[in-house]
């Protein structure tokens, strides 16, 4: 009897003490005089881990050189790297990690569109903008106050797509691949929309499960559809494995696709059935970057060669114009730093000058995304690169 | 007419890799009682194997498969002798969980040696077609299937004729006797565990063939798994034709279902999930496959 | 084992079975009351992801460490109860504490569904019938509007009237209660015939049902009772995180659940709690060892990152080839030394 009265008065305790909890809030945390803490998230350990280096590089390089201008408002950027694992559940972690134990200002960088979603509540919660890589249409709209994307998203790429299909050729049959994830989904609905807009159709749309490298029913299903230009809202190795499925068929159609197939490992990957293919990307080809870029990369990355561009240079560069967007956001704000000043100085971001890598951007209170606008490339295999055949520009069709 | 071949063609190639990963389900689960997750793996680590000396050190095609072979079957008696020679007659969740570690170890070793990106497997049968009364066929999956069927031929008059073959049946037939006359158990436990993993590697090569290199490659191990549930966790032959029917069934099921919606359901890739309800129908109506016998148990 | 001898029936049933049981109970319920106040949000929010782990990880070894049926779709159970409650609370209007009882209750109603065959089936035909439930609850997740895809959806805070749970303070003492709660339960299902009947299974289900069993009841029974743990710890897990999407219970959690069960000690709860801390620590763990070492061994720290994904895989076998009885069997034999010493037994 006398343990279960202990144990009775010591649940009472606790419940008052339960009530008893407040919420401390005193300065701004992860801002200093001197300094401002921003997190990158990226994966060194789980199924993207080959992203990690070259992202985690670029940032790198690009705060290395912004910190050499001069402190913003008498801070310097102070970057935190940390292994997200791309997973939801390593993801919440690794963003839990940062914000409770190191204390971070904003998230200007997380890789993998599910683990961005799982910790949008977080966020939240602690008052941290996030900026997710591997967007999809729903970050933006509806969106979220503390969501900003300045990457082109898959609906907007696939939507470019189908103007540029429809541009060479008014009546095209088109027909889509795409992953059966967030990823390809949001393309469809972006070739959907856009081909409504247009008063056509996809007259065939073929899904495939993430990690299957048969694509012989998807290809055959098109073929069957008849369809003159395949949208490959698909990964590397599936948009091969389509190439060499239209190959093996003796079928000669145009393949176009996303932004993640518009780089060299397309190369080796694919071999000579690379010939051709278009994709569709708001950056720029690595030859065709700015020499003021690659002068930047040549003084402030320890990488060695950069003309050849052994590394995924888009990954490279992609993460450099979230850090564009959050220390132009972090000048905006001006001297006094807060999560709240942080997304007028982002919203307030207008025409922002990226030197043709990658689209101008803008961002306002009602919109979220950088820019909607992307251009469309061409592989050549001989000198084993991509080409530009139709400049930047916005989907036709309407955006948010 | 053309279509439905077709469909069969591209069944049965994958198909053929199901069968070869779900004999060395079989082969490893009958003599030894351990279901070996860590199939798929292998699998994995044998394309990588090949991938490594074919690609990335310029030997001959041949040369480096059949070093892969070797690597392999090396690499299946060293697992044997490091873990599993101590867990005989363990209960049978423990010996699962160690495979299912031993996977993810493995996993974590290709990844460090070899990285996580995708690489093609440079092979003479590479993006080459063959064509036959008006359809065309692929050179990988006419070379997969072919090998695959006398690999299987090999196996049964192996296991039937040869002495060695005959003291493998022995010791899966029953260890304790097989070890009264004379035969060497643990000897035999290790045989089986190579010729397991040798045929892993094998399947792992031909799937590398067909399309890439990549660690995620060992999901098809698990997708084998049904084809061994299939057939029979006890009988050779019984996986082979299980292996044979979950290709094609995947094949078709891809093929005709693919991307319907009802409902608010969108069904999406079907065929990844066709494996998994084979497998769950099979173990409801006929738990022990097509070709095994059901287990009478006696107290 | 030597030292306690238990003279009569009631001694064998008592929960505390000793005076030092009672000791520890009391330094652990102080230190759970007072670690809220000394402890950063931080280290709070991995004891809540402890404390959620210990209930699923309870229900877990129910079925495998005291029934002996060997599931590896845990995670899909703790995916049905995340998802009923997100969607009862989110769709429905339902208050927090009707939801949660409701999400185990429809977990444990698809754990009796599983459990079925499980009356035919056994050892690994079973483990690969549960797993091949896990891929096809993940592929419905995956592809049903309901529950919106891979992105996942908003789940609501857990609110009583006006007063609404936000801190992890909040969150701490909330999870605390639930996983004594289980704890309890556990502890006296094992007190009972339940737990008696299932323990006669798992040794010797022939003979358990010579002995007047109902095998076809209990092996059931144990289905649905650890789904409903899975149930309640996968609502716990949604309303604390906020966000679901199924790529969060895929089969690595479930991999992780019968890694919890296996290093801390099959069929005893003792076990399953030190389990749950342990396999939920870890990774908090190696992220505090690379961040030690990031400044001055960058290489070291790389490969640990590197080799991440296989620890789990390495504790388990190495778990299972030295030391099967997990941290329980350690734990009881240290008593055991300390008891007999200086004599070696």
């Amino acid at each position: 009897m006398k343990t279960r009265t202990t144990i009775l008065s010591l649940l009472v305790g606790t419940f008052l003490l339960f009530s008893m909890s407040s919420a401390w809030a005193a300065e701004v945390r992860g801002v200093t005089d001197t300094e401002v803490k921003i997190a990158l998230l990226v994966d060194f350990s789980g199924p993207g881990k080959f992203a990690g280096p070259p992202i985690s590089m670029g940032v790198k390089t690009y705060v290395d050189y912004v910190n050499a201008q001069g402190p913003i408002h008498g801070r310097k950027i102070k970057l935190i790297i940390e292994d997200n694992g791309i997973l939801p559940n390593t993801t919440l972690a690794a963003a839990k990690k940062v914000i409770f134990k190191d204390e971070i200002f904003a998230i200007g960088f997380n890789l993998g569109s599910s683990g961005s979603s799982a910790i949008i509540p977080l966020c939240e919660e602690n008052k941290v903008v996030l900026m997710p890589h591997g967007a999809n249409k729903r970050f933006y709209s509806p969106g979220n106050k503390w969501v900003f994307v300045p990457y082109s998203t898959q609906y907007n790429m696939a939507s470019r797509a189908v103007d540029y299909i429809l541009s060479q050729n008014r009546k095209a049959r088109m027909g889509i691949i795409y992953q059966d994830d967030d990823f390809g989904r949001d393309g469809l609905n972006g070739a959907r929309d856009a081909a409504k807009f247009h008063g056509t159709k996809l007259v065939k749309a073929a899904p495939y499960k993430m990690g299957t490298i048969d694509m012989s029913p998807q290809v055959r299903m098109m073929k069957e559809a008849n369809v003159d230009y395949i949208l490959c809202w698909t990964y590397i190795p599936q948009t091969a494995s389509i190439l060499k499925e239209t190959k093996m068929m003796g079928w000669d159609v145009t393949l176009i696709g996303n932004n993640t197939t518009a780089y060299r490992l397309m190369f080796p990957i694919a071999k000579q059935l690379a010939e051709g293919y278009l994709a569709v990307t708001p950056f720029a080809p690595w030859e065709d970057v700015s020499p003021k870029v690659k002068d930047i990369i040549r003084k402030y990355s320890d990488f060695p060669v950069v003309d050849k561009a052994p590394f995924p240079a888009p990954m490279f560069l992609a993460s450099w114009v979230y850090f564009a967007a959050m220390i132009e956001g972090i000048k905006n704000a001006g001297r006094n730093l807060t999560p709240e000043t942080l997304i007028k100085g982002i919203e307030s971001i207008n025409q922002l000058k990226m030197d043709g890598m990658c689209p101008d951007m803008s961002f306002g209170p009602k919109r979220h995304v950088g820019y909607f606008s992307s251009r469309v490339l061409r592989a050549d295999t001989k000198n084993m690169r991509f080409h530009e055949v139709a400049p930047i520009a916005d989907p036709k069709a309407p955006q948010d | 007419m053309e279509k439905i071949l077709e469909v069969l063609f591209s069944g049965a190639s994958i198909g053929a890799i199901y069968a070869l990963i779900a004999l060395g389900f079989v082969l490893i689960f009958k003599s030894t009682g351990i279901l070996n997750f860590a199939q798929g793996e292998l699998c994995m680590i044998g394309a990588f194997i090949c991938y490594q000396f074919a690609t990335l050190l310029n030997i001959p095609y041949i040369l480096s498969f059949l070093i892969a072979i070797a690597l392999g079957a090396l690499l299946g008696s060293l697992i044997d002798l490091l873990f599993f020679r101590r867990l005989v007659g363990e209960p049978i969740y423990s010996t699962i969980m160690v495979t299912v570690g031993l996977g993810s170890i493995l996993t974590c070793f290709s990844g460090l040696i070899w990285g996580h990106d995708v690489y093609a497997l440079r092979s003479p049968f590479m993006n080459k077609t063959v064509s036959a009364g008006g359809m065309i066929f692929s050179q990988a999956s006419l070379y997969t299937i072919g090998i695959s069927i006398l690999l299987f031929a090999l196996f049964i008059l192996f296991f039937n004729r040869s002495l060695l073959g005959v003291a493998l049946k022995g010791t899966a037939e029953d260890s304790d006797t097989a070890g009264l006359m004379g035969i060497n158990v643990k000897k035999m436990h290790m045989i089986i565990w190579a010729i397991g993993s040798t045929v892993a590697v094998v399947a792992g090569v031909f799937l590398a063939e067909q399309s890439f290199v990549q660690t995620s490659m060992s999901h098809t191990g698990i997708k084998a798994m049904s084809a061994a549930i299939l057939g029979g966790m006890e009988s050779l032959p019984g996986a082979i034709i299980g292996g044979f029917i979950v290709g094609i069934v995947e094949s078709f099921a891809a093929n005709y279902l693919s991307g319907l919606e009802m409902a608010g359901f969108h069904f999406g890739d079907i065929k990844d999930v066709v494996a998994f309800a084979i497998m769950i129908i099979v173990l409801m109506i006929r738990p022990h496959g097509i070709f095994g016998k059901e287990e009478v148990k006696r107290v | 084992m030597s030292g306690s001898y238990k003279v009569s029936y009631k001694e064998d049933m008592a929960i505390f079975q000793n005076l030092w049981v009672k000791v520890w109970l009391i330094i652990f319920i102080i230190l759970a009351v007072f670690s809220p106040i000394l402890l950063n949000r931080y280290q709070l929010s991995i004891l809540n992801e402890m404390g959620i782990a210990t209930i699923g990880a309870l229900g877990l070894n129910l079925l495998i460490g005291y029934t002996g049926q060997l599931s590896l779709g845990h995670g899909a159970f703790l995916a049905i109860g995340a998802y009923t409650s997100a969607l009862l609370t989110g769709k429905l209007g339902i208050p927090f504490f009707l939801s949660l009882p409701l999400s185990g209750l429809m977990a444990s109603l698809l754990g009796l569904v599983v459990g079925i065959p499980s009356l035919r089936l056994k050892g690994l035909y079973l483990a690969l019938g549960t797993l091949a439930f896990a891929f096809i609850v993940e592929y419905i997740l995956f592809h049903w509007d309901l529950t919106q895809g891979d992105l996942g959806m908003a789940v609501k805070r857990i609110g009583i009237g006006d007063y609404v749970i936000r801190s992890q303070r909040q969150y701490f003492y909330l999870i605390m209660a639930f996983a004594t709660f289980a704890v309890i339960c556990t502890k006296n299902l094992d007190r009972s015939k339940i737990g008696r009947s299932f323990k006669a299974i798992r040794d010797r289900d022939i003979a358990a049902e010579a002995m007047g069993i109902p095998l076809a009841k209990y092996k059931v029974m144990a289905f649905g009772i650890s789904a409903f743990y899975g149930g309640v710890a996968g609502c716990l897990m949604a309303h604390y995180n906020r966000w679901i999407v199924p790529g969060s219970f895929d089969i690595s959690l479930s991999i992780a659940y019968i890694a919890m069960i296996i290093i801390g000690g099959l069929g005893t709860v003792l076990g399953s709690v030190l389990g749950a801390i342990l396999i939920t620590g870890v990774p908090h763990g190696i992220v505090y060892v690379v961040d030690l070492l990031k400044g001055d061994y960058p290489a070291l720290s790389g490969f640990i990152i590197d080799f991440k994904l296989g620890i789990f895989g390495l504790i388990i076998v190495l778990t299972l080839l030295f030391e099967p009885k997990g941290l329980f069997g350690v734990y009881q034999r240290t008593k055991v030394y300390f008891k007999t010493w200086p004599f070696k037994y």
